[in-house]
């Protein structure tokens, strides 16, 4: 595992959050503060409706908090456009999601191809090496013409996590990542994530409710009822 | 590398009965649209050549000051006198876009056949103009079937001393001349006893007619003339009444040198306006007071004017029709497709896709589904098209004795723009539909319905 730097990458200061479902209102997060620090590989650990998904999708700037500030890498998110915003997602974190998300019609190249396809300071050449080793780090090189329901659940995943480092991500967010899968391909995804970690020096904030995983993190962030404990 | 509009392709595939059924709204409402842009397109240019070559109106009207109006009141003050002739025609001659013009001349008056006479309303018209338009290649374009007479031959087969007429073909029955010139023997005269029984079948063996009009000097006028042909005008309130003679004829029985109006012909009807102006400074130069029609002019041809403002007004509101059905069918289409595909579209975001780039996604499969129903619709609309011609279905519209034959005939730039708006419109209604969800956050969107 990579030591972590004393650079927070992110960083989150009193955020709330409320959803409101018709007249009753849900508190998903209540004054959340935390830093995440440059090469860390920290897990969110909750019970399910605890308020995980809610603080992933803050920090990838998918949802807006209600109200505190949120950081990432220095720049003050809330005053950031939609567009400024897609392009910090777009190349500095990347997303990998419990249902893998792949689109259905694309084969695993052209998938994790996508996101580099809008990113104009790519060439056609880095784009498609970029591809090939991010691929091959997954070990998908056989597959790479294979479209996602060829492909095993494990495989799948293996995929996403392709998709969300060939940009080069400086954060990768994943929710519940190893939700869909059984023991053993859990167990293959947080291996290669906490090798991708540990070789690419890329911040990984996953969330999950497997205590099994527990161990096997640098750093557990417990959040119970939208409060962070730890 | 995947490119976007190949990604918006396969994209189609995924709920093929929709898009089938989308597409098929699409490609049968053009066909739709093309069929009836096809019939309004042959009814306009049919009425529009029938109006400028088979009516003699030519493509400007000229009559003296005020002679449209009053012509049949005050003749003699309301036509060109022999004098102003010469001028007019000297003028006209020396225009170099005007290729042939016609003097004619009209008026009424009592047409007999020795025991019975019928009013009559006469079009006096030059024999060899007539027969000059009949061979243009508007007339063989767009009316193939043309038969100016029922019966007989073309004024200009006979010579002017024989006084040759076509009698509309009620007028011809009401007066007994069932039998042409050409169909009895050379000089056959019936001796007609009008109480006799068989008084009816004596005025058939012979073509002579006379015609009593006043004329505009004084006193009336009284001339033979010879049924040589039966035509009809097309409508019925006419057909009992109108008759077509040469110029001269006329000119004889009102015994006057005058003529009513000038119709031209140009050789390029698209400067129309400008051959118009012309003409006008040039008449005002000669000192000639003349008032100039274009062919298409309300008051000079209100039943082609009429029918075709009508005609547009209905087809405009049908097309509108067909066309809503169809952009409403993609909106509707495309706001499920959106919904289905929500979690994708909240990958795409969380992806760094900007709304932007996400939008045109959707309008890039519109593109394609409408493009592809589009050609779909053609040629299912060129197809149909030619089955209805290959029918030969013959309709009874207003004021046309005989009936038409539908005939439709599509205009290529008609079809290539009714496609660029219906694709257009498509595309509208897609980025409608996209619009509002894609206001939304990519978190909710991930949460949204998924497949």
């Amino acid at each position: 595992m990579n030591a972590s730097t004393n650079f927070p990458i992110i960083s989150l200061k009193g955020v709330n959050k409320t959803y409101r479902l018709g007249q009753v209102s849900v508190p998903a997060l209540r004054n959340v503060s935390i830093d995440i620090h440059s090469g860390e590989f920290a897990a969110v650990i909750g019970a399910s409706g605890s308020g995980k998904s809610t603080l992933l999708n803050i920090i990838g700037c998918i949802d807006t908090p209600d109200s505190g500030k949120v950081e990432l890498a220095g720049v003050d998110v809330a005053k950031l456009n939609d567009n400024e915003k897609s392009d910090l997602r777009n190349q500095k974190i990347s997303f990998i999601f419990q249902t893998f998300n792949l689109v259905p019609v694309l084969s695993v190249f052209e998938n994790v191809e996508l996101p580099l396809l809008i990113n104009r300071k790519i060439s056609r050449d880095e784009r498609s090496a970029r591809v090939r080793k991010a691929i091959a780090d997954v070990g998908l090189e056989k597959y790479m013409g294979n479209r996602p329901d060829q492909l095993s659940g494990g495989q799948r995943q293996r995929a996403a996590i392709a998709r969300a480092l060939a940009g080069h991500p400086a954060l990768v967010l994943a929710d519940e990542p190893t939700a869909n899968l059984d023991s053993e391909n859990s167990h293959k995804i947080i291996d290669l994530m906490m090798e991708l970690n540990s070789q690419r020096n890329v911040t990984f904030l996953f969330s999950t409710h497997d205590e099994k995983l527990m161990g096997r993190v640098g750093r557990i962030i417990h959040i119970k009822d939208g409060v962070i404990n730890s | 590398m995947i490119h976007f509009w190949l990604l918006a392709l396969r994209n189609l595939q995924r709920n093929l009965k929709r898009n089938v059924a989308t597409g098929s709204a699409i490609a049968f409402g053009f066909a739709g649209i093309l069929m009836l842009g096809a019939y309004v397109h042959r009814v306009q240019r049919y009425l529009e050549t029938h109006t400028i070559f088979a009516a003699h109106t030519g493509h400007i009207a000229v009559f003296a000051r005020g002679g449209f109006e009053n012509f049949n009141y005050k003749p003699k003050e309301h036509s060109f006198s022999k004098c102003q002739q010469e001028v007019i025609e000297g003028i006209l001659s020396a225009d170099k876009n005007i290729e042939f013009f016609e003097r004619q001349l009209w008026g009424s008056g009592l047409i007999g056949n020795g025991c019975l006479s019928l009013p009559f309303f006469a079009r006096g018209l030059e024999p060899k103009v007539d027969e000059r338009l009949t061979t243009q290649a508007q007339v063989r374009e767009w009316l193939p079937d043309y038969k100016p007479f029922l019966k007989g031959r073309g004024l200009w087969h006979y010579p002017a001393d024989l006084a040759p007429l076509a009698l509309s073909r009620r007028l011809a029955r009401g007066l007994g001349k069932v039998a042409v010139h050409d169909e009895l023997s050379p000089g056959s005269v019936a001796i007609v006893d009008c109480a006799a029984n068989d008084a009816r079948a004596s005025f058939a063996r012979d073509a002579n007619v006379q015609l009593l009009g006043e004329r505009w000097e004084v006193a009336l006028g009284a001339a033979d003339g010879e049924v040589v042909a039966h035509y009809t005008t097309g409508f019925d309130e006419s057909d009992n009444s109108a008759l077509m003679a040469p110029l001269s004829v006329l000119q004889n029985l009102y015994e006057t040198d005058a003529v009513g109006r000038y119709s031209l012909w140009l050789k390029d009807a698209s400067t129309r306006q400008v051959t118009l102006s012309r003409l006008q400074e040039s008449f005002s130069q000669a000192g000639i007071e003349a008032d100039f029609l274009p062919w298409d002019d309300f008051q000079l041809s209100p039943y082609y004017a009429g029918t075709v403002q009508f005609l547009f007004a209905m087809a405009s509101f049908i097309a509108v029709v067909m066309t809503v059905v169809v952009v409403f069918s993609v909106l509707n289409s495309t706001t499920m497709t959106i919904l289905e595909r929500s979690e994708e579209i909240g990958t795409y975001r969380a992806l760094g896709f900007r709304r932007r780039i996400v939008r045109h996604l959707f309008v890039q499969e519109s593109v394609w589904l409408s493009m592809i129903s589009l050609a779909v619709g053609a040629v299912i609309g060129v197809v149909a098209i030619a089955f209805v011609n290959r029918a030969g279905i013959i309709y009874h519209p207003p004021g046309i004795s005989d009936g038409m034959r539908l005939r439709l005939v599509l205009h290529p730039l008609y079809a290539i723009s009714m496609a660029i708006s219906l694709l257009l419109l498509t595309m509208f209604a897609t980025w409608l539909a996209t619009f509002g969800r894609l206001r939304e956050e990519p978190a909710k969107l991930l949460g949204g319905i998924t497949r």
